[in-house]
């Protein structure tokens, strides 16, 4: 058990936050959840985290910036964006920075599922 | 002009004002889409993975019913939030009868806030909200009072066109001294030249190649016959504040 993948989900969205949480568990990998990137960047799970979904527009810091401050300190997990508003310039920012994709909610299930699997290098 | 000619007439007006009210609801809604998408898409995005969850936890061993069961109930809920948007966007769209009923004027600009919140930020602007802690409750139709904000803040953030910094719109709310209840719409665009000020929500009149110039009529139409007071000034600092006053429900709507 100790090389259970940790999957961190940072979604300012209690009921979307809940459904990846409970779908990363059903995939039988851990899930950490937070309701900000503030509180993602102060929980110590970074280096845990094998792979990061993110909202990118949230209250506050917003995803894209976590994501460019955990490059910068060299410590970005694999990271996969899910936006509900998801502009040309905003993907481009977000995938720019070597993050696997960016997905428009409502996302299809099998993509990110699929992006799970290839950030936990499980068959 | 007999009296039943005179009639008539007066219903073909209200019949052509009804239909203008509308149209101007369905323009609205029509720059309300990015917000609408993201509301539901939210819920829609909870769903579709709780039922992809629901399907993987039913095919573990042993079955873990707690968890099946938080995602059913996930998508229950979920399912009636998405609900819930769609019938607030109907109501905006049908034009459903004027339905008063006691108001709480903060909810109101809540709801208006959340749908139209995504709309300003896809503009690179901010939404504020500097609400009173108590309000006395107004006797009004919910959904015309939410199309009168709508109607604020986006001739707030599309007077933003032309200048560089960035777009700041905040709604507040507060009892006056009269006892009425005032909500205000302030933006920090160029602000309302001295010629344009008087003739702002007479019908037709619009500033912008596009719109229809009905807009801030309609707004007044609503405000007075709930017995309210519409206005518009601009601030000291730039930009502008559009505001509508209601009485409250205990007092009577002051005659003019």
């Amino acid at each position: 058990l100790l090389n259970t993948p940790v999957i961190s989900i940072v979604d300012d969205d209690l009921a979307v936050r809940r459904a990846l949480g409970s779908l990363v568990r059903s995939m039988g990998w851990e899930a950490r959840m937070f309701e900000s990137a503030e509180s993602f960047l102060a929980s110590g799970e970074v280096v845990n985290t094998t792979c990061l979904i993110s909202d990118v527009r949230m209250a506050g810091m917003s995803g894209v910036e976590m994501h460019e401050r955990l490059v910068a300190q060299g410590q970005a997990p694999a990271t996969i964006f899910i936006c509900a508003y998801l502009t040309p310039m905003l993907q481009a920012r977000a995938t720019g920075n070597g993050a696997l994709v960016s997905l428009q909610k409502p996302y299809q299930v099998s993509v990110i599922t699929y992006w799970l699997s290839v950030a936990v290098g499980a068959p | 002009m007999d009296i039943t000619e005179s009639r008539q007439t007066e219903a073909q007006l209200r019949q052509a004002q009804a239909e203008l009210a509308r149209a101007s609801r369905v323009s609205a809604l029509g720059e309300l889409s990015a917000s609408i998408a993201h509301e539901v898409g939210q819920p829609l995005a909870a769903i579709v993975t709780n039922g992809e969850a629901c399907l993987r936890w039913l095919h573990r061993q042993p079955l873990n019913v707690k968890e099946i069961e938080e995602c059913v109930a996930q998508m229950t809920n979920e399912g009636n939030r998405a609900a819930g948007i769609v019938h607030r966007v109907r109501m905006l769209m049908k034009g459903a009868p004027p339905e008063r009923m006691a108001v709480e004027l903060n909810g109101v600009v809540a709801e208006t806030a959340a749908l139209i919140r995504t709309e300003v930020e896809s503009h690179e602007g901010t939404l504020l909200l500097s609400l009173a802690s108590e309000l006395p409750p107004v006797f009004a139709d919910r959904v015309q009072l939410q199309q009168v904000l709508i109607n604020f803040i986006i001739n707030g953030m599309q007077s933003m066109g032309t200048v560089a910094h960035k777009c700041e719109i905040v709604v507040a709310s507060v009892t006056a001294l009269d006892g009425n209840v005032v909500v205000s719409v302030r933006d920090n665009g160029p602000g309302i030249s001295d010629q344009n000020l008087p003739r702002l929500f007479d019908a037709f009149f619009t500033t912008r190649s596009t719109g229809m110039g009905m807009g801030l009529a309609i707004c007044s139409s609503i405000i007075e016959a709930h017995g309210g007071q519409i206005w518009a000034a601009n601030n000291r600092d730039g930009g502008a504040t559009f505001s509508f006053s209601l009485p409250p429900v205990n007092i009577p709507a002051a005659v003019k």
